[in-house]
């Protein structure tokens, strides 16, 4: 087995003393908040982004909330009014969510999964580590009678919003780095039915927003149902 | 600030190329430094092939909802080898909508290889001359036979597990005895004879035999079933247990761990490349590396990523892109399409331990092979890897029996010795339109470091590939004598199955490719991309042989041109 020989030092050097730059942070939807944490300098900080407000603006979603950061050993610091705007999205693959049918006008009539199938289907085709055992869905074709793809089309979710921030006051928020352009990656795991319902409208509104042919109307309904749970 | 040294070669990755490549140059004199993105390995602490699950929290299935927390977790990862993945919090990719890319990835010293699936086929002249052969795409510029010494080399030195089945699309090779079938594997395999195709056993990275004076610290597979989870008797191939340690032995290789490359740095009046910066994973502290050669082995996707990251002014498209074409022609293969069931023949025999044998048998491709075989609506074609075995746990409990109590368990003990299934493995067409770019909205990972977006979608050649696997899937079934419980699926989403390839091709034409036919890049002669990017076109077969083959070849090649100083 190979062991690193820890007298052969790498015969490489720094390139420069640039300012460490909090780049990315990563949060979960949790209700209709973005809860998570980040590390630097070796401590770890627990944050959090409440959205008030969704808008829309030069085609691109916008929410606007309070960023807040709890640094170790300090007390809780805030700023207000932070913009976070929505730049790219990863797409969801995998068990499809519940849809609640939320958007009586604009759902789309996935086939879903309910916690059970959701169970069933973890252990999925391609990832059972014995062979033989694999359980395929009954045949789901499309119009000339082929198998459809898994997570596209009706099936297709939304897993991961990424937005940037405006500038945060890392001094101010007790963050010891410069925190002047941070991107947050929100994945949308929802374990509570307002997560969920929030995840299927960024799933609409995405679809609807920057797909080839963009839907202003769906995604303007879909700001107002956000900005609705949103001020709940 | 200057690095004090020059390396003769720096090899961006510790995985199947890159541990490949490492041992390859090292025994050929080069002093080596070897960049690996994530943490080192530590084989006693972070394998766990013997763990059991009475010994871990949830018996091994991990906290309620872990998985959902990060993509790669959803289903690949066993709560038992979470450790050997990124997670994409820290690692983003982007997508368009509706259309998700599967992005699994192992940044860690021995990469992919500590947890790959083994299957180690030979590509044949109709896969590198697919192009010509059916007039879609375009054909490697390699052919089978320049290609197969490079394969018997691969084969010795890993070790294979396998037979000579005399079939020319699936070439045979320099093996160890194969594991023997199961009785299940064996009906299976009369079943798909009875409808005139063959079916062979599994050709696999993993020692049936004793250990070769070579391969020292490895032995021969105890099957305990539990390769994903990190081998800790080296009997299945990895870069940790096989190359590395060659490579480290000679005195000549440097590995640097978390080490993350930003791009490579090129020298302005030359256009050639001179070394790489990284960034420290842990202390985030940028650094540079020089070298006289620069190997990418990051990962198929990886590995571009770094290329178009590493634009200059003379290079402005990204490392050697003047074609345009970096980052185009990516391709997964498809799975999600079969059939399952059960032999009521082996129902309520006594149960064997057959869930050590990390393998099943595969049906080859048989459509497309020849003119009696053409197909007219899919190009190309597909395989079946297919399995039946009796296993520690009884999913077939879960799967086909309903009810509670003394009658269902007696109902579970009466199958679980009985399950057969079949899951297609399937060539995806290599085309333009499927590519990879840099994020065009800024989006990075945790290290500052410019992300991917991903755009691939699969063609009507491939749906209706798939649509004849599900039929055929449950014929043979049938003509096996099982009693077929599911059929159908789905397509699974492209990178699922993990074999991306494609991306920084070869060929023969500098405008349509990136490398040559040694994996040199036409125009930065010395830069080698020697992993799964290099593919022009899928197969349906596994890739990793042929990537440890190109490997192999690129070194050789490389080595003489060094000497002969024409790099």
């Amino acid at each position: 087995m190979f062991v690193q020989n820890k007298n052969r030092t790498t015969q490489v050097t720094a390139s420069g003393s640039k300012q460490q730059k909090l780049h990315t942070i990563h949060a979960l939807l949790r209700g209709r908040i973005f809860v998570g944490q980040f590390q630097t300098k070796g401590q770890t900080y627990d944050f959090s982004f409440v959205p008030a407000e969704a808008s829309i603006a030069e085609q691109k979603f916008v929410l606007r909330g309070r960023f807040t950061v709890k640094p170790p050993q300090l007390s809780l610091r805030f700023t207000d009014q932070v913009e976070a705007r929505l730049v790219a999205t990863q797409g969801g693959v995998g068990v499809s969510p519940v849809r609640r049918q939320l958007l009586t006008g604009t759902a789309q009539t996935a086939q879903t999964a309910t916690s059970d199938q959701k169970l069933e289907q973890e252990g999925g085709p391609e990832t059972e580590l014995q062979p033989g055992l694999h359980a395929f869905d009954k045949p789901k074709p499309d119009s000339l009678g082929r198998p459809t793809i898994e997570s596209t089309d009706a099936l297709a979710f939304v897993a991961v919003l990424y937005f940037h921030l405006s500038p945060l006051d890392g001094e101010a928020l007790g963050i010891p780095i410069d925190a002047s352009k941070v991107q947050l990656g929100a994945r949308l795991a929802p374990i509570d039915d307002r997560a969920r319902d929030l995840q299927f409208l960024f799933s609409d509104l995405v679809m609807a927003l920057d797909s080839e042919h963009p839907d202003n109307e769906t995604a303007n309904d879909c700001v107002e149902r956000i900005n609705h749970i949103l001020q709940e | 600030m200057r690095s004090a040294k020059r390396y003769d070669a720096l090899i961006i990755g510790s995985g199947a190329s890159g541990g490949m490549a490492a041992k390859e140059l090292t025994s050929r004199g080069f002093e080596v430094l070897v960049l690996e993105a994530g943490p080192p390995v530590n084989p006693a602490r972070d394998f766990s092939s013997h763990t059991w699950p009475y010994q871990m929290m949830y018996r091994g299935f991990g906290p309620p909802g872990w998985k959902q927390q990060e993509q790669w977790m959803q289903d690949t990862a066993s709560y038992y080898s979470r450790h050997f993945y990124v997670k994409d919090s820290e690692h983003p990719y982007t997508t368009d909508p509706g259309k998700p890319f599967m992005w699994v990835r192992a940044r860690i010293v021995g990469g992919k290889t500590l947890h790959w699936g083994r299957l180690s086929w030979r590509l044949s002249d109709l896969d590198f001359k697919a192009a010509s052969h059916d007039g879609f795409g375009d054909d490697w510029p390699i052919s089978y036979a320049e290609m197969a010494p490079y394969y018997d080399r691969v084969e010795e030195f890993i070790g294979v597990s396998g037979n000579n089945d005399g079939l020319s699309h699936v070439p045979d090779g320099k093996y160890m005895p194969a594991m023997p079938m199961t009785c299940g594997e064996n009906l299976l395999r009369k079943g798909a004879e009875k409808t005139g195709r063959p079916a062979i056993s599994s050709r696999v990275a993993m020692l049936t035999t004793q250990p070769k004076s070579f391969m020292k610290g490895r032995r021969k597979c105890h099957y305990c079933g539990h390769c994903g989870d990190g081998c800790d008797v080296n009997a299945m191939f990895s870069s940790v247990a096989s190359t590395l340690p060659i490579a480290a032995a000679t005195g000549r290789m440097t590995l640097r761990p978390n080490s993350i490359v930003r791009h490579i740095i090129t020298d302005k009046n030359t256009g050639k490349a001179s070394g790489v910066a990284f960034v420290d994973r842990v202390t985030h502290q940028e650094i540079e590396a020089y070298a006289k050669v620069i190997i990418v082995a990051a990962s198929t996707l990886e590995s571009t990523r770094i290329l178009l990251n590493s634009k200059s002014s003379n290079h402005p498209q990204g490392l050697g892109n003047s074609s345009g074409v970096l980052g185009r022609y990516l391709v997964d293969h498809f799975g999600g399409i079969g059939a399952s069931g059960f032999f009521p023949v082996l129902a309520g025999r006594d149960p064997m331990n057959e869930d050590g044998k990390a393998t099943g048998i595969f049906i080859p491709r048989f459509r497309n092979l020849d003119a009696k075989t053409k197909q007219s609506k899919f190009l190309r074609g597909y395989g079946f890897e297919c399995g039946s075995a009796t296993p520690m746990f009884p999913s077939v409990a879960r799967r086909a029996i309903s009810g509670f109590g003394p009658e269902y368990k007696k109902q579970v003990r009466r199958f679980y010795t009985a399950p057969v299934g079949m899951t297609v493995r399937a060539a995806m067409l290599s085309r333009f339109e499927n590519y990879a770019e840099i994020d065009p909205n800024g989006v990075v990972d945790a290290w500052g470091v410019p992300v991917l977006k991903m755009h691939i979608q699969y063609s009507d050649n491939e749906r209706e590939m798939a649509k004849d696997a599900a039929d055929t899937s449950e014929e043979i079934l049938r003509a096996a004598g099982a009693e077929v419980l599911s059929t159908g699926g789905q397509l699974t989403a492209p990178g699922r199955i993990i074999h991306e390839l494609g991306t920084a091709r070869m060929g023969n034409d500098p405008k349509s490719s990136i490398l040559n036919k040694f994996n040199q890049m036409h125009e930065v002669k010395n830069v080698f991309v020697t992993d799964g990017a290099a593919f022009v076109s899928s197969a349906n077969h596994n890739p990793t042989l042929t990537i440890l083959a190109l490997t192999v070849r690129a070194c050789d090649y490389l080595a003489d041109e060094y000497k002969r100083g024409n790099i």
